[in-house]
């Protein structure tokens, strides 16, 4: 079930939590788009967004010893660092500013953002003729005999290749996001 | 036998299925929990559409590598730019909603020209500025807004036409905001030849 990103490679994350700073910073590189995106649509502000950036990966640093690297889906955890950043300081602001996720509509809007966040980076990752295919259909709304012709694939390549990539997706999102 | 799974994929991207797959899934909840979690994935990258992730801007990770005491660069190009210098013509607010504003000032100083700018960020994550102009002078001749480097300001890019004192525009997610953070007015001679800067400002003064 843990997705295959060589970020979440074993002997990555195992580097990470015995201090390894190289791991640390491939780590943030992979992860910290969609950190930051997901601070960006619940805030709204680039500066509080990379503020909630800056404290997940610190506080990601300083929390490495208390994990286990067997256990950990790191994209999951950052995720739910970056939440409960976010939760508190929508309790810091008493719920009085709007954009903030507070109360249980924001929760939902968030984790809406949430999922959909997964998915838009989980598309992102994946390589570019099997994006390009599931683009076709999920954008454009074309059949997979079209794509086949479009793409000069056989419809069952087509087939196969559009089920691999939803599955990748569906994966993460489960993942990350506990949704099922 | 259970339905294949290529053809729940195609079924949750709005694909027909077979009369004989129907009645199997009408028949089978381990086959419709599958499609249910293919349909919810399909469902979040159409409402994704062309959306993207949004990088943080270069200058992000040396400060949290600097809180941290790490001594590790990624591969990043050469980010480890220093923080533009605070700027005389701008000054900052954040009014504690959901935008930043800030000023531009006049850049020829006899001129009482200035602007005012807002940044925000809509729910696409696209970063949206909008600017204001209060001059005198020619009302007539184009006006273009540039964003312009702070480290060297011979390299600008054009941001675009204001529609008489007013304008709107996206910034592309490629442009470090960080570096390319002077914003400048600038206003095409009468006859059409050459540009002259009317006020300028450096957005890392909301920052
Ligand atoms: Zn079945």
């Amino acid at each position: 079930m843990v997705s295959t990103h060589d970020e979440d490679d074993p002997a990555v994350v195992a580097a990470f939590v015995a201090g390894d700073a190289d791991a640390f910073a491939r780590i943030y590189e992979r992860w910290s788009p969609l950190v930051y995106s997901l601070a960006l649509r619940s805030l709204k502000q680039i500066r509080a967004a990379e503020d909630v950036t800056e404290h997940v990966f610190t506080t990601a640093w300083d929390r490495r010893a208390s994990i286990d690297p067997d256990q950990l889906v790191v994209s999951a955890w950052l995720i739910r660092l970056t939440h409960d950043e976010l939760a508190g300081r929508a309790d810091a602001a008493g719920g009085a500013v709007t954009t903030a996720p507070g109360g249980p509509a924001g929760e939902a809007a968030e984790q809406d953002i949430i999922e959909r966040l997964s998915v838009t980076d989980g598309l992102t990752h994946l390589d570019a003729p099997d994006r390009r295919v599931l683009q076709l259909a999920l954008v454009d709304h074309l059949s997979h005999d079209e794509i086949a012709e479009r793409t000069n694939l056989p419809p069952l390549a087509v087939r196969a290749k559009i089920h691999q990539s939803l599955m990748t997706l569906r994966d993460q999102l489960e993942v990350q996001t506990g949704a099922h | 036998m259970h339905t294949d799974p290529d053809l729940l994929s195609l079924a949750a991207l709005g694909e027909p299925l077979e009369p004989d797959d129907h009645a199997h899934l009408v028949g089978c909840a381990e086959c419709r929990d599958q499609l249910a979690g293919l349909q919810r994935v399909v469902e979040l990258g159409r409402e994704a559409g062309l959306e993207r992730l949004q990088e943080p801007p270069a200058h992000l990770w040396d400060r949290i590598r600097d809180e941290l005491g790490l001594s590790v660069a990624p591969e990043r190009g050469a980010d480890a730019f220093p923080p533009p210098p605070a700027p005389a013509s701008a000054t900052g607010r954040t009014d504690g909603s959901d935008r930043a504003g800030f000023d531009l000032g006049a850049v020829d100083p006899t001129s009482r020209a200035t602007a005012s700018v807002t940044l925000s960020v809509d729910g696409h994550g696209r970063r949206i500025l909008q600017l204001a102009l209060e001059a005198d002078g020619p009302q007539h001749g184009l006006r273009h807004a540039w964003l312009v480097r702070h480290d060297d300001p011979s390299r600008r890019e054009l941001l675009g036409m204001l529609d008489g004192p007013f304008g709107v525009w996206t910034i592309d997610q490629s442009l470090d905001l960080g570096l390319w953070s002077v914003l400048e007015v600038s206003q095409r001679a009468e006859d059409g030849v050459g540009d002259e800067a009317l006020v300028r400002g450096d957005l890392a003064a909301i920052s």
